[in-house]
């Protein structure tokens, strides 16, 4: 069996109800897989999740797997608990402001669609606030001992990125201050088009580990996390995917409304992809709605192995970072990504973290060019000079299919629907 | 949400380092803070092991004290396992 | 003093390696200096242990820590066993990337990058040609990268006279919190070097003056646990407690001045566990093949080196009739022995009266 198939097989067990083809499942795993399947649980973030099946079911599992997925549990559950400790005490300041603000993501999916927030695990709290309130949150923000990990420019922060960088409490708990959902300051998802004030109008009053809050309304956050997951190109977003499952598994959805907004938001590709990939991976029947308004040009098997690769991969070295983003682009799409790299404000404001306003950003366009050529001239010798990593090609250029085909909006539907 | 039959356990990050005379030290080395704990702080820490609830720790101490608990011992030990969770030294079992 | 169980601490000498060759340095030419390297796999399993043992936080040196290859790997092993870490460097090897990598931990809780001057002159000329440049380079690296970093003067005969300029250097332009010093200490390379490197008892009286006035200047910003500024500061305090007329000061008249065999112990670079990176010739065990356990409270090496705070000093001839025995603790063991032969005495080079004789002097109080 080869590692695609293994990683398939625990997508099953992970959406699997039912205990006998559970059973099964993982009795197809045969002893000397389980250390690369640990690895794969790790790097994809799935130990706390996995591990709540393996103790549920009582599956065939290695004893030392079983220890150290244990562990794995046991930290996310703790950090949970740490976190939400923190998370309470800014939403009730939050709350005597009058600030709204919308838990985003991990911290607000762990509450309402997992059985036990500890299966799933997070690097930070994403909270959205709206534009106006920036200022007032982050000053609550300060008052609560939070501080800032690097030096930022505020307002090239406020125009050209959907939230400030992480600000940290004295327990080491990482807050990003969301204003938007979205913006095209990347090079990728050119398309994509976010109502903010859909968002806000929309969304309704919930409560949230004890505390008043805001949330999305499911259409909404369905599309908002199937946006997230393609922002991150597909790359190994298991968890991320199971989570989409989870929603639609436990909330009513109205597809119509669902559909109209993908194509509000010019996402409606990016949503079939998430479908289809539940579909593939967890059985997740894709409804008819979807099926017979969602239907697009293309070579779709193509994509949609494309699309697998993309989600099971292995591959994150930075040969293949470099292979994907560059080589096989055609020469005008190199010079623009090489101005991309280089010169956009972005990346150089970005990185070092000044204000796009000044102009000593013109100063860093140097330091800027001698810092990727360290970064990438050992890869691009070893790529174009030693011709290694030739098995990196066929695997960019098939993602590189895909990325084109999902930002091509002009290629959308068979039908006019 | 919390799962059901849920008990205490300690963080597999976290240090628990014994010192002098039952006194002990708990170490978060993603924050380093160091915590002190007494005999009877000690003694409910061994006891968070995800087998033992709130209540079964409390009999445990009682049997251990000469003269048993105090009659505020239950609050101060919700307290204390209070302060453990919202540090992020102990996450909960699911039994 | 009750013993801990195990030690709160290690500094692993992880590397024999350095692209330096500094003068005056510690480690070459010492029991220390090895021939070849431990392979990853050996510090790996002995972080384990640590973990077994609750070992808090250990201190990376070597060598030069950053020259070895797995440095990344080891790191991720010493924060897989829940451990933080220092480091020591020299700081010509930093780069983005393995700060970058040293920052994603979380776990680092300083790194020391040696500066011996305000410029090329005074730290390349025991340094080497180029360090000084790399060295700052690298400590601007960590201040970017917001890693906590701090530096290290090490005082000679070539820089005492250029300390103004290298507090202001540290302190006003890089902007660093504080800096610790220390003078070159008769250890490794520095024993063959001395005479180009060490301060007579006049450059020292200078340093001590010198380092005192920066200090206040700063309000405290420069700091030592050996060397002018230390020994200068608890000789003024001699002084002043004779001067007051109390007796005796409390832990003094005894062989107290070192503690760090209550809470620490050092790995040699070929895993021989020693009590101390400057007393690398007393060897305790191996990692893997011994228990640190076993050793931290068993061995007779380190039970003689606990013993030496209940050694009077009136036991030793050069102390018996001394004015100061009774507030003195007798200094370094790892200086006692290179310049005595025997950890377990007094260390002449912490000593105020052959200070005084030889022509040192502290300055007046205002």
């Amino acid at each position: 069996m080869n590692n695609s198939e293994l990683k398939k097989i625990i997508c099953k067990i992970l959406s699997c109800k039912d205990k006998i083809e559970l059973v099964s499942l993982s009795n197809r795993i045969t002893a000397e897989n389980w250390n690369y399947i640990y690895d794969f649980l790790l790097s994809y973030n799935l130990c706390p999740l996995f591990y709540s099946l393996v103790k549920q079911n009582d599956l065939n599992v290695p004893i030392e797997i079983i220890k150290k997925l244990h562990k794995s549990y046991l930290i996310s559950s703790a950090l949970h608990l740490k976190k939400t400790h923190e998370l309470k005490n800014v939403l009730l300041e939050f709350n005597k402001e009058n600030i709204d603000v919308m838990p985003l993501k991990g911290i607000y999916l762990a509450e309402k669609y997992y059985e036990n927030s500890a299966l799933r695990p997070m690097v930070d709290i994403d909270i959205l606030v709206k534009p106006d309130d920036v200022k007032k949150a982050l000053y609550i923000l300060e008052k609560l001992g939070f501080r800032c990990s690097k030096d930022y420019d505020h307002d090239f922060q406020i125009n050209n990125h959907k939230h400030l960088p992480a600000f940290y409490s004295k327990s080491n708990v990482a807050i990003e201050l969301h204003f938007t959902l979205f913006t095209h300051a990347g090079y990728y998802l050119k398309s994509v088009k976010i109502d903010l004030d859909n968002i806000w109008s929309t969304s309704s009053k919930t409560i949230l580990y004890g505390q008043k809050t805001t949330q999305m309304s499911v259409e909404n956050l369905i599309l908002h996390l199937c946006v997230h997951i393609a922002e991150d190109k597909f790359k190994q977003k298991i968890l991320h995917l199971f989570d989409v499952f989870q929603v639609i598994k436990n909330e009513n959805i109205n597809w119509q409304l669902l559909i109209s907004k993908s194509k509000e938001w010019k996402a409606e590709k990016i949503l079939y992809c998430v479908l289809l990939s539940l579909n593939n991976l967890f059985n997740l029947k894709i409804n008819d709605i979807v099926q017979q308004n969602l239907v697009f040009k293309g070579n779709m098997s193509e994509i949609e192995c494309s699309l697998e690769k993309k989600l099971l991969c292995d591959l994150s070295s930075q040969s293949f970072e470099m292979v994907s983003n560059f080589k096989h682009r055609n020469f005008i799409d190199k010079l623009k990504y090489i101005k991309y790299t280089l010169f956009s404000d972005y990346s150089v404001c970005m990185f070092y973290g000044i204000s796009d306003k000044s102009f000593k950003k013109y100063f860093y366009y140097i330091p800027r060019f001698f810092y990727l050529f360290k970064k990438y001239s050992k890869h691009f010798i070893d790529l174009y000079i030693l011709r290694k990593g030739r098995h990196l090609q066929d695997t960019s250029i098939s993602f590189n299919l895909f990325d084109e085909w999902i930002q091509n909006n002009e290629q959308n539907f068979k039908n006019n629907k | 949400m919390q799962a059901k039959n849920e008990f205490p356990t300690v963080n597999p990050m976290v240090v628990y380092r014994e010192e002098f005379d039952d006194w002990a030290v708990l170490f978060d080395p993603d924050t380093n803070e160091t915590f002190g704990l007494d005999p009877v702080s000690s003694f409910i820490w061994k006891k968070l092991d995800g087998k033992h609830s709130i209540e079964k720790i409390l009999n445990e101490l009682d049997k251990e004290c000469e003269g048993g608990v105090p009659e505020d011992a239950p609050k101060h030990i919700e307290e204390f396992v209070s302060d453990l969770k919202n540090r992020g030294l102990i996450g909960y079992e699911q039994n | 003093m009750q013993l801990m169980k195990t030690p709160k601490s290690l500094d692993l000498n992880i590397t024999t390696k350095c692209n330096l060759r500094c003068s005056y340095c510690s480690h070459f030419s010492s029991a220390g200096d090895i021939e070849t390297d431990l392979p990853t796999e050996e510090w790996l399993q002995f972080f384990e242990e640590l973990k077994e043992c609750a070992v808090l936080d250990v201190c990376l040196s070597g060598g030069e820590p950053l020259s070895r290859n797995d440095i990344k790997e080891l790191i991720n092993g010493i924060v897989a066993n829940r451990m933080r870490f220092s480091m020591l460097s020299n700081g010509t090897l930093m780069n983005d990337d393995i700060l970058d990598f040293i920052k994603s931990t979380g776990r680092c809780n300083s790194i020391q990058v040696s500066i011996d001057g305000p410029g090329p002159a005074s730290h390349d000329v025991h340094r080497g040609k180029g360090s000084f440049e790399k060295a700052l380079r690298g400590l601007k690296l960590l201040l970017k990268h917001k890693l906590p970093a701090t530096t290290r003067v090490t005082i000679h005969k070539q820089n005492y006279k250029d300390l103004d300029a290298v507090a202001e250097l540290l302190l006003e332009d890089v902007g660093l919190p504080s800096f610790s010093t220390n003078s070159a200490s008769h250890l490794g390379l520095c024993k063959q070097n001395s005479d180009e490197t060490q301060l007579n008892a006049d450059e020292y009286s200078y340093v001590i003056a010198k380092l005192l006035e920066l200090n206040k200047k700063y309000n405290g910003r420069i700091g030592a646990q050996a060397g002018p500024l230390a020994s200068g500061k608890h000789w003024k305090e001699m002084e002043e407690t004779i001067k007051s007329g109390i007796k005796e000061s409390p832990g003094c008249g005894y062989l107290r001045s070192c503690g760090g065999v209550f809470s620490k112990m050092a790995v040699r670079a070929d895993g021989t566990m020693i009590p101390c990176s400057q007393i690398p010739h007393i060897e305790l065990g191996k990692i893997n093949k011994d228990s640190l356990r076993e050793a931290w409270i068993n061995h007779p090496e380190l039970k003689r080196l606990r013993d030496r705070r209940d050694i009077p000093l009136k036991s030793f001839e050069f102390c018996r009739d001394c004015n100061y025995t009774a507030y003195c603790r007798g200094g370094c063991p790892a200086l006692a022995y290179t310049l005595t032969g025997d950890e377990n005495k007094p260390s002449p080079d912490a000593c105020y009266r052959t200070f005084l004789e030889a022509g040192g002097k502290l300055p007046k109080s205002n």
